[in-house]
């Protein structure tokens, strides 16, 4: 599903293993509420290439909110605090 | 590193992301996946195991030509009680995803059914592999009804080059089992379990459209695995670093858990989960020392590593596969 990520200091991008067509938003009910989802979250953004969709750009702030919207079985604080590590330790390199 | 390299899609964009699409919550999956990629190439450790295989039987109904099964003799079926133990271990920790199977046929298991209820009920994300000979229409009913989310299917070829590659199961028979399986899920417009169908390549090279529009009807993706010799004296491939170690355990059908889905990892056992937990083996010393020889790129030191596959120079691909089926006898 991902095909690469690239790390910035206020943002980070990821590449889909396949573009995403447009008509999928609409047709798969999850992926429609997938992407309604990630649009509202503040410095998110959609990489489009004419009808299809090849990436994501999240600032750290938009995926902090976007953990915040499911539960992991409750483990949102530790899940949290798992991606501010890793996202330290990826930002450093 | 290169991350999940091992399968290649034989299907269009549609049917990619429509499969994933319905594993569940989206949202959930994604996340999941980034974790999958993203952790092992920054060799990061997470919390706990990203996902987990559990090896309810390691007992098979077949005897494929390709399989590594030729050498295997560590037949078994897992106890009920440390069935549970990971499962509830795995739902105390959140964990998203959990397969069922490894090196058999999950259905020879006698009390599979149960397994799948209880897994279902505590796991967002169950699937396990198949090859397809026990799916019968009171299965299928009931992986429908458990809201199974995927099944993988094995399926070498189609007609005759299936019937010698999957003997005793028969092509006919196969088609009709994942046919109703699809028909009655799509009927009752519900979208698991998902059927994916994985084919090793030489058993469709010679026409990969023909198998894919045969099987396209009766699933909703269809990829193909590289063929591995597993005969052959391994050619290992110098600096590979492997993504499991950061991504998963995998639990044998007594208890013995690895972190690779290598088959014959003994060496690298790093305990067993009727005295340990899943927690402890995967911030414990042994796959602590072993993330460091791959990340220094020293595997060869580990028996299991060197001889692995997954870091080895495939075999010619363009290989007949009647000379693979050949080789049975």
């Amino acid at each position: 599903m991902i095909k690469d990520c690239f790390y910035r200091e206020k943002e980070f991008e990821i590449v889909f293993e396949w573009p995403l067509p447009r008509e999928m938003i609409k047709s798969n009910k999850a992926i429609g509420s997938f992407m309604g989802k990630i649009k509202s979250l503040p410095g998110t953004r959609v990489i489009q290439k004419e009808e299809e969709i090849t990436g994501v750009v999240f600032s750290y702030e938009g995926w902090e909110q976007m953990l915040g919207v499911f539960s992991f079985n409750g483990r949102k604080t530790q899940l949290a605090q798992e991606f501010n590590n890793f996202f330290s330790k990826v930002k450093q390199v | 590193m290169d991350i999940n390299f091992h399968q290649r899609l034989l299907d269009n964009v549609d049917r990619f992301w429509d499969f994933y699409g319905n594993h569940g919550d989206f949202l959930t999956t994604f996340i999941n996946r980034f974790q999958w990629h993203e952790y092992s190439k920054h060799f990061f450790v997470s919390d706990f195991p990203l996902h987990v295989d559990i090896e309810t039987s390691s007992k098979c109904n077949m005897s494929c030509p390709m399989c590594f099964r030729r050498n295997f003799n560590d037949l078994g079926e897992m106890e009920w009680k440390t069935f549970t133990r990971i499962v509830d271990e795995c739902e105390e920790n959140g964990l998203y995803s959990i397969r069922l199977s490894w090196r058999g046929e999950t259905m020879t298991h006698p009390k599979v059914f149960d397994m799948i209820d209880y897994s279902v009920k505590r796991i967002p994300n169950v699937s396990f592999l198949t090859n397809t000979f026990y799916i019968t229409n009171k299965v299928a009913d009931f992986l429908i009804e458990k809201g199974l989310t995927y099944l993988g299917c094995s399926f070498d070829g189609i007609g005759d080059v299936y019937n010698k590659v999957r003997a005793p199961a028969e092509f006919e028979d196969s088609m009709d089992k994942l046919r109703y399986l699809k028909k009655k899920r799509d009927r009752l417009d519900l979208d698991n379990p998902q059927i994916r169908i994985c084919s090793i390549w030489p058993a469709v090279s010679k026409n990969p459209k023909e198998f894919y529009e045969c099987m396209k009807s009766v699933s909703d993706m269809v990829v193909v695995n590289n063929y591995k010799d597993f005969a052959e004296k391994p050619n290992p491939v110098p600096g590979f670093i492997c993504q499991y170690p950061w991504e998963r355990l995998i639990i044998a059908h007594d208890g013995r858990a690895q972190c690779c889905t290598g088959w014959n990892a003994d060496d690298i056992t790093l305990g067993n989960i009727k005295t340990y937990t899943l927690r402890k083996m995967w911030h414990g010393e042994i796959l602590n020392r072993l993330r460091e020889l791959h990340k220094k790129g020293n595997r060869m030191q580990l028996r299991s590593c060197s001889t692995c596959r997954h870091g080895n120079t495939l075999p010619d691909q363009s290989i007949d596969i009647e000379d693979i089926v050949s080789r049975k006898h």
